[in-house]
């Protein structure tokens, strides 16, 4: 009896703490190959609710290549075969949100919807349906409402007649706007996107654009609510340099409502309803703003080390850190990992030598945050055999949850 | 007559055929000494003698046999009578309810046409119990509702490239009217105390899921229990009922198909093993939801526990296989005293797999109340209330719902040995997706009545 409670016991407790710890990976998925050598131009894959993978090839402004999008589902089994895009300026943007067995991301001007229930992908509204204008989604707010009645996001869209975007709110299980409103005022031109961001806790979406009113240019920043209902706009000065696009990853925001994005030059932009800063990062080279378990931390590295600095609620930089546990996972590969190559079924077990971060210097290192795949754990993606086929450079990537925690 | 009185008068019938016998061979005895006169008179008077008592002797057995006779009719009478009784016990009880009811939900977020629903709803229950053997019983059970089952309603075919390929079906599906096996089982009862079932049963692993449905003080469980059980599985319980309800173990093993372990495209093999105690100390509870019977104060604590070490196998390849361990727990608290009946359930799921790193966890919990009285001769009321909760998917980004129902139950029949074999019901259900940051407002109105 005393076994059995024990048992029991243990049984509860584990359920309760994160089944990797920091630094130590899980199970590595043999996902598919992509073009290039390490670092790849990868986005961090993320999960659905079901616990099916999700990973995106190809960069942002990096044209060369079509995005690839893989779906890894639960119980084995790989897809890899989508390659929805629209618009060459520019490649996929990353992920803007998941929902029970769904995951939507952006490139260049699409919007496209993967599906571990049906698998594949499928472009959302490519075209107006009234006019069946082409129309490009310019800037999507990277988060999906999920409730018993809707499936929605935020976008502007624009065709090529119109002269300003329209915002609207995207229902997704129907594929129709719910909601359209012409960007105002009228009097506006050139509207350039700069960046946007989500917070899920809010359900609050900020785009950053630039325009034109008169000979002057602007830089505002427009806040929505998950129904795309304009919550609030904010006019940012000293940011004229910045052009479509140029803040990489997202926008995070803090619980005190503060929004930080990096920029492609490496400065920091803060701002929140009242007014905003944007500074240059000296100590450190910047990659990124990210987002977990609501607190922000710009991430980089220093000399060859991973470093992250706190930002308090506030807005308020901390001094980098060392980044232990990215430093630890990098460790953890070793020489040699086992990976189950679970593309098709039955699976083969193989071993990788040289295992390695896909992306970025180190794990957990990329413009995107890392997605909260469980508690302190992220799925990261790792890099094994680069084959020459036809002159170009294929590597194997898997994918794998690793333990995180910021320093 | 039993049997042993049979005994007592063959015992009878032997000693007095004995007598007779000794007596008859007296006057042989006698004629042996002829020559002997004064012997011989008295020879002839102990043989008249003899013969008196033998012919007594005969009047007597006669007698007996008599009475032997009758004994033996008597005898026969009573084991006709009891194979009587016993084909009167091989009998068969039909029964159920007839649960009609409308209802109206108000949805504020939702989409124009499902802001405002409505409806009627009908829900019937046929319930068949048959003892044909002593010590055997089957019971069946099939629920007949209009939103029994989930049917694939629309297949459509969608070309993602928009290259005239198909890349997909697209299925739709809807609640459509059916049946339902709710229960189906195969009782041994060798003991008052123990009751061995085998077939289609509620897993009793909380006590909402062990009362009836036509025992629920609401319409349907608390929301948090049906998201943590749900229906009925195929397996075989033993439960115990010591001192007359204080306390009620019971332990079970089943299918597991209730338990939605699956994974998508995958096959689980394993059994659950559930367990449940029951103590009541001041006294076992009447079955179901609610004290229609107004006694004495009873309090009974609870704990039920249920435990699903599977294997999934991919079901295309059959091949694949993971280990899979589903764990869930349950608390009770119930309290019951002249009419007022509470109970509070705490549930907790925790999944765990070896190749997912994530495991899942689910908390909920509800509690009840309800208070009957009568408020004329024959007039009963149950005013009721009850709050809920439920946190899903707590090891990556928990959903928080609420729930909050009350209303009132009429009781037209309250002098009836079961008060609300007539129930007229009108309550409210709320919803509050907390995460979401939606919520659900309905009201139901229905009449319950069984049979």
């Amino acid at each position: 009896v005393k076994r059995l409670v024990l048992a029991a016991l243990a049984l509860g407790t584990a359920a309760c703490a994160p089944e990797l710890a920091p630094g130590e990976w899980g199970i590595f998925r043999y996902a598919g190959n992509v073009f290039g050598v390490t670092p790849l131009d990868l986005v961090p894959p993320i999960s659905d609710r079901e616990g099916n993978y999700y990973l995106l090839y190809g960069a942002d402004k990096s044209p060369k290549n079509k995005p690839q999008l893989f779906i890894g589902y639960r119980g084995g089994v790989w897809d890899g075969g989508c390659a929805v895009t629209q618009g060459m300026g520019f490649g996929p943007h990353g992920f803007v949100g998941r929902a029970q067995n769904q995951a939507w991301y952006w490139s260049g001007e699409g919007l496209v919807g993967a599906s571990a229930f049906s698998g594949g992908c499928e472009q959302i509204l490519p075209s107006d349906p009234n006019s069946g204008a082409k129309l490009s989604f310019i800037a999507v707010v990277p988060f999906v409402r999920e409730t018993p009645s809707k499936l929605s996001l935020v976008a502007w869209v624009q065709s090529p007649g119109d002269d300003r975007p329209f915002v609207v709110l995207v229902d997704l299980n129907a594929s129709v706007f719910r909601s359209v409103v012409e960007l105002a005022p009228n009097t506006l031109t050139n509207v350039t996107v700069l960046g946007v961001g989500a917070d899920p806790d809010t359900s609050e979406g900020v785009v950053l654009f630039s325009y034109k009113l008169g000979e002057q240019l602007r830089v505002e920043a427009r806040f929505y609510d998950a129904d795309a209902a304009e919550t609030g706009r904010l006019l940012l000065s000293g940011l004229d340099d910045l052009g479509a696009y140029d803040i990489v990853g997202y926008f995070e925001r803090s619980t005190e409502g503060v929004w930080a994005g990096l920029d492609r030059k490496g400065q920091l932009l803060m701002f929140d309803r009242k007014g905003g800063q944007r500074r240059a990062i000296t100590n450190f080279t910047p990659v990124g703003v990210h987002r977990f378990d609501g607190e922000l931390y710009l991430v980089g590295t220093s000399g060859q080390t991973p470093v992250a600095a706190p930002i308090d609620p506030s807005g308020k930089l901390g001094a980098p850190k060392t980044w232990q546990v990215s430093v630890d996972a990098a460790r953890a590969l070793g020489s040699t990992i086992e990976v189950i190559d679970d593309r098709t079924l039955p699976s083969r077990r193989t071993a990788w030598s040289n295992p390695r971060t896909a992306m970025g210097a180190f794990p957990f290192l990329h413009a995107h945050s890392p997605h909260r795949y469980a508690d302190q754990t992220t799925l990261w993606l790792v890099a094994g055999p680069t084959l020459k086929s036809g002159g170009v450079d294929r590597t194997a990537i898997a994918c794998a949850p690793v333990g995180i925690a910021y320093p | 007559m039993s049997s042993a009185t049979l005994a007592f008068l063959r015992g009878h019938l032997a000693l007095w055929a004995a007598f007779a016998a000794l007596a008859w061979s007296a006057p042989a005895v006698a004629q042996q000494k002829p020559d002997d006169k004064i012997a011989t008179d008295d020879a002839a008077a102990r043989a008249e003698k003899a013969a008196e008592r033998a012919e007594k002797a005969a009047e007597r057995l006669e007698k007996a046999t008599r009475e032997l006779e009758a004994a033996r009719a008597a005898l026969e009478k009573e084991r006709e009578a009891k194979k009587e009784h016993a084909e009167e016990e091989r009998k068969v009880e039909i029964g159920g309810y007839l649960k009609p009811g409308f209802g109206f939900r108000f949805r504020p977020q939702a989409l124009p046409k499902d802001k405002y629903e409505y409806g009627f709803f009908g829900d019937a229950t046929l319930e068949v119990t048959a003892k044909p053997f002593k010590m055997w019983e089957a019971n069946v059970a099939v629920d007949f509702s209009t939103e029994a089952l989930r049917a694939v309603t629309d297949v459509a075919i969608f070309d993602l490239q928009g290259d005239g390929s198909i890349d997909g079906v697209q299925f739709s599906t809807d609640a459509v009217p059916g049946a339902v096996l709710q229960e189906a089982t195969v009782s041994f009862i060798p003991h008052e105390t123990v009751t061995m079932a085998l077939g289609v049963t509620r897993i009793p692993f909380t006590l909402a899921q062990q009362a009836g449905n036509s025992e629920l003080m609401f319409a349907t469980r608390a929301e948090p229990n049906e998201v943590f059980l749900s229906g009925s599985d195929f397996g075989f319980t033993v439960t115990g009922n010591f001192w007359k309800g204080r306390f009620v173990p019971a332990v079970g093993v089943f299918n597991g198909d209730s338990l939605g372990l699956s994974i998508a495209e995958t096959e689980a093999r394993g059994v659950v093993i559930s367990a449940r105690v029951d103590g009541n100390p001041l006294g076992g509870f009447d079955d179901g939801e609610g004290d229609y019977a107004r006694g004495k104060f009873r309090i009974g604590f609870g704990a039920g526990a249920m435990v699903r070490p599977a294997t999934l196998y991919d079901k295309t390849t059959g091949a694949e296989p993971h280990s899979v361990i589903d764990a869930r727990f349950s608390g009770s608290l119930r309290v019951s005293v002249r009419g007022f009946y509470f109970v509070a359930e705490y549930f907790r799921r925790q999944q765990k797999d070896d190749f997912s790193s994530r495991p899942e966890a689910a908390d909920g919990a509800y509690g009840q109340v309800g208070y009957f009285f009568r408020a004329g001769e024959s007039f009963g009321l149950e005013p009721i209330a009850r709050l809920g909760f439920v946190a899903r998917d707590r090891t990556f980004e928990t959903r928080l719902t609420g729930y909050v129902d009350g209303g009132i139950n009429l009781l037209p029949v309250a002098t009836a040995p079961q008060p609300d074999d007539v129930k007229v019901q009108l309550s409210y259900k709320g919803e509050r997706r907390f995460t979401e940051r939606e919520e659900a407002h309905g009201v139901l109105a229905s009449v319950q009545l069984k049979f």
